[in-house]
């Protein structure tokens, strides 16, 4: 069990915004500064799943968002204690241990609020291993681990509870209340053993968020930065680049995704390459000269070339120089199973991935 | 060809001025106007993949037209060497435009549907090629007035502009016209059938620089490989039919006897003539197991050196009897052979050997065992392929030494001297005084070594067992030794003056 303190909170905050390359990190932001404030009179504990007895009762914790975001109807404060005695309620019995949704993103952060605010641990493990706009799109769902019961909560002071067997019915009952609860809604699924967790999750994801915050965050030069991912993360860069083009609306989507699609693109300067970037939530797909070079599942995330900062898509602007980053997910999303699931295709980019076999 | 076929290829600028994409709007057009060849209505980016060169792609409306696709679809065109490629709507980013450009691919725009591009371009390409098509059908006609190979050949590259064309069976090159340039392409159909012409291949090397229509030289090539095949046949019939009298011929003496007043009277009937003069022609085909399908190849390398004369198979080979008028047809004969089939013969490991000529058709059986002794005696696999009789001499018998038996005699007989640790030398010397008459003082001089050396070696020699007192051994000694040197490797250079 590790007990973090400040600077661990913060190079969290780094890494998950890294991991996402999000469209806007300001959630992230006031997150970490409300545990920041809160981690004086309280205490955040990770713990390995494998630390858990095998029986006990866990559940994932992670904001839903359908719209608005959460720093546009900011939250009471009991929204997930809510949901944890939801899904307590429901189970009849407690909840040893809450995890992340997505170790990344709003949901990297967030399980840290849940355990100062409950006393409850955070496993350091999730069901994305990175972070996916579906909550179907989860290795507990390829390891047929129920989704429901869902509990969500609003920042209104309303809850509701989801049971639905399918994950993609579950998906749309839960992005209708969420609609209707204000644009965002406090959740906790998936609960389950700490046994099938540590059977289908992705392990170690908390402290990996740490880690990578803790090499960007530190005073060191841009190259070693990327020396040091590369030997943690398995990283590597596609291009230096420089944006060229910036596209909204950039192609058809009908899934019921939470975001519009749009698109970067940039030029490479000496090769003449010219790199495309399909953004959705996070970024889709990287085409380098109309060749795939990377796609979902893989993690994509954009660094600013001099200062080895992670850029927020909202903040590409023409002109800048840019270092685009691959990073492979858990090997589940490679296999068929879950490149059908969180591959190119599930994304309305009919295209193979680069790995795929099939 | 030329002439003919330049008029008759569509490209993307002649067909946006005034043909089927003209009222598609250029969203990139590359300076060089590509050719083309075909179209294809794509629903799938996948399918572009499969696509052949100078194709124009169209993208159907089920294949979208967002800017990730067109970048992709523009990457596929690419990669096939695609003509253009047509995209549905005329708005597009300039991300596209600038991939476009990079890839040096036409990118067209079209408010229609584009599967009305697809199948007005269609028309278009099939107009043109109906052209093609009675271009091909008058080749086609002036073709089946072709019967022998040279013919047909020559028919094929008349109509390429004088191109190389040739036939090749199993890298032979069977018969050929026309001249070959520098900077070339080879474009190949299979003759097909089955038997002999199974495997054969017709080959035109054209000029790149005359490669306007691949279609074209394609199509010709099709249409004229039924001729190929039936003039290969023709010829193959014609050639059994005459070798069948040689072959008969060759039976009925057995090659082992001499002509008999019967066998005289039969060559008469042959058609021979007593007054003319005759040589043979033996083929062998050296390590490699006789076989009857290469005889048709054989034959059609034969007619290189003497058209009309026929090449019978026989047990062993392949013979042929041609008509000589003296030592000059017969030293011509030989050069022809060298430098029109000797290389191929050499790649083969195949030999051919010439008998000398004799005057009058009675010692048929003479000439028949002197070319097949000069064939057995010719090199297979090196330039020495092609062998006469009056170049074999003596030495030939050393090639119908039975070496295996040899060493196994060897073995039996002089057991010491094989497992001796001083074998090489032992051996060396005693050749060495074989080779010298007996002559100890020229055996030494020989090998550079001292007579007394010599003289111990000798003595040596004697205690392994080697009988050098006995004349009567003399021979298979001689033999012995000779075999022990090719299978033990031994060169006499080293074993010389190494230790005086």
């Amino acid at each position: 069990m590790t007990l973090l303190d400040d600077d661990d909170v913060r190079a969290l905050r780094t890494g998950a915004h890294f991991l996402a390359c999000c469209l806007d990190p300001t959630a992230i932001h006031i997150y970490a500064e409300k545990i920041l404030g809160a981690l004086g009179d309280g205490r955040v504990d990770i713990v390995p799943v494998n630390d858990l007895h095998p029986d006990e009762l866990v559940v994932a914790v992670g904001v839903v968002v359908q719209g608005f975001f959460v720093a546009d109807l900011p939250p009471v404060g009991d929204e997930f204690i809510n949901c944890i005695a939801a899904i307590e309620a429901n189970k009849g019995r407690k909840v040893g241990a809450v995890y992340s949704l997505a170790a990344a993103n709003i949901n990297g952060v967030i399980p840290l609020m849940v355990g100062l605010q409950t006393g409850l641990p955070i496993v350091d493990c999730d069901p994305m291993g990175r972070v996916f706009p579906l909550i179907s799109q989860a290795t507990l769902n390829l390891g047929s681990v129920a989704v429901s019961p869902i509990a969500m909560a609003g920042a209104t002071g309303e809850q509701a509870l989801v049971h639905a067997k399918d994950p993609r019915r579950a998906e749309r009952l839960v992005r209708s209340v969420v609609a209707e609860l204000g644009g965002w809604a406090a959740t906790a699924m998936y609960a389950c053993t700490a046994g099938e967790l540590a059977e289908h999750g992705v392990h170690g994801t908390v402290s990996r968020m740490i880690r990578i915050g803790q090499i960007l965050d530190a005073n060191d030069s841009v190259e070693k930065k990327y020396l040091r991912l590369v030997q943690l993360l398995g990283a590597s860069r596609l291009a230096r680049a420089r944006v060229i083009f910036i596209e909204n609306l950039s192609r058809h989507s009908d899934l019921g995704l939470p975001a519009q699609p749009s698109s970067v693109t940039l030029l490479e300067e000496g090769s003449g390459r010219i790199i495309r970037l399909e953004i959705q939530n996070e970024i889709l797909l990287v085409q380098v000269d109309g060749g795939v070079a990377a796609a979902v599942p893989d993690i994509i995330t954009l660094l600013n070339s001099d200062h080895g900062t992670t850029v927020s898509l909202e903040d590409v602007r023409l002109g800048n120089l840019l270092d685009v980053l691959v990073i492979p997910a858990s090997p589940i999303w490679y296999s068929p199973a879950g490149l059908k699931l969180a591959g190119p295709a599930a994304f309305k980019i009919p295209t193979k991935h680069p790995r795929s076999h099939a | 060809m030329r002439r003919q076929t330049e008029g008759l290829r569509l490209d993307v600028a002649g067909l946006l001025a005034h043909g089927s994409l003209r009222d598609t709007l250029p969203l990139h057009q590359t300076v060089d106007s590509a050719l083309i060849d075909g179209v294809v209505l794509i629903s799938r980016l996948d399918s572009i993949r499969r696509i052949p060169p100078r194709t124009v792609v169209i993208m159907s409306l089920e294949a979208g037209s967002s800017g990730w696709a067109i970048s992709a679809a523009l990457r596929h065109a690419w990669e096939r060497k695609a003509s253009a490629l047509v995209v549905y709507g005329t708005e597009h980013s300039q991300a596209v435009i600038s991939l476009a450009k990079r890839l040096e691919i036409t990118l067209l725009a079209t408010e229609q549907d584009p599967s009305a591009i697809a199948i007005s371009l269609a028309g278009d390409l099939g107009a043109a090629r109906s052209v093609l098509d009675a271009q091909i059908s008058r080749f086609a006609r002036a073709l089946s007035r072709e019967t022998t190979m040279t013919g047909v050949l020559q028919s094929i590259s008349h109509e390429l502009d004088g191109s190389y064309v040739a036939v090749d069976h199993s890298g032979l090159v069977l018969a050929s016209t026309g001249s070959i340039g520098r900077d070339h392409k080879d474009v190949v159909v299979s003759i097909g059938g089955a038997g002999e012409t199974a495997g054969a291949t017709l080959i035109a090397s054209v000029a790149k620089s005359k490669l306007l229509n691949e279609y074209l030289i394609h199509a010709i090539l099709e249409v004229a490989s039924p001729s190929v095949q039936a003039a290969w046949l023709a010829s193959e019939l014609a050639g059994r039919t005459n070798a069948l009298a040689v072959g008969q011929l060759a039976e009925e003496l057995s090659l082992e006897t001499q002509a008999t007043a019967s066998h005289t009277e039969l060559l008469r009937q042959l058609g021979w003539r007593s007054e003319q003069s005759y040589g043979a022609v033996w083929i062998e085909s050296g390590t490699e197991t006789h076989q009857v399908q290469r005889t048709s190849v054989i034959r059609f390398l034969w007619h290189k050196v003497a058209p009309r004369r026929p090449l019978a198979e026989v047990p062993g080979g392949w013979l042929s009897v041609l008509p000589l008028e003296g030592q000059d047809d017969l030293t011509q004969l030989e050069g022809r052979m060298r430098s029109r089939i000797g290389p191929v013969f050499s790649e083969l490991g195949y030999t051919a050997g010439v008998s000398q000529w004799q005057p009058g058709a009675t010692d048929f059986p003479t000439i028949v065992r002197e070319a097949r002794l000069a064939a057995k005696a010719a090199k297979g696999g090196g330039p020495e392929s092609v062998l006469s009789y009056e170049h074999v001499g003596l030495n030939a018998t050393e090639e119908f030494i039975d070496l295996p038996s040899i060493h196994l005699v060897s073995e039996l007989a002089l057991p010491e001297l094989i497992t001796a640790r001083d074998r090489d030398q032992v051996i060396t010397t005693v050749k060495a005084l074989l080779d010298n008459s007996g002559s100890i003082t020229a055996a030494a001089k020989a090998l550079d070594v001292h007579r007394n050396t010599l003289q111990s070696r000798l003595n040596r020699a004697r205690e392994l067992g080697i009988p050098l007192d006995d004349p009567q051994s003399t021979l298979s000694l001689h033999l012995i030794l000779k075999t022990l040197i090719e299978t033990f490797n031994i060169n006499p250079d080293d074993q010389a003056s190494g230790e005086r």
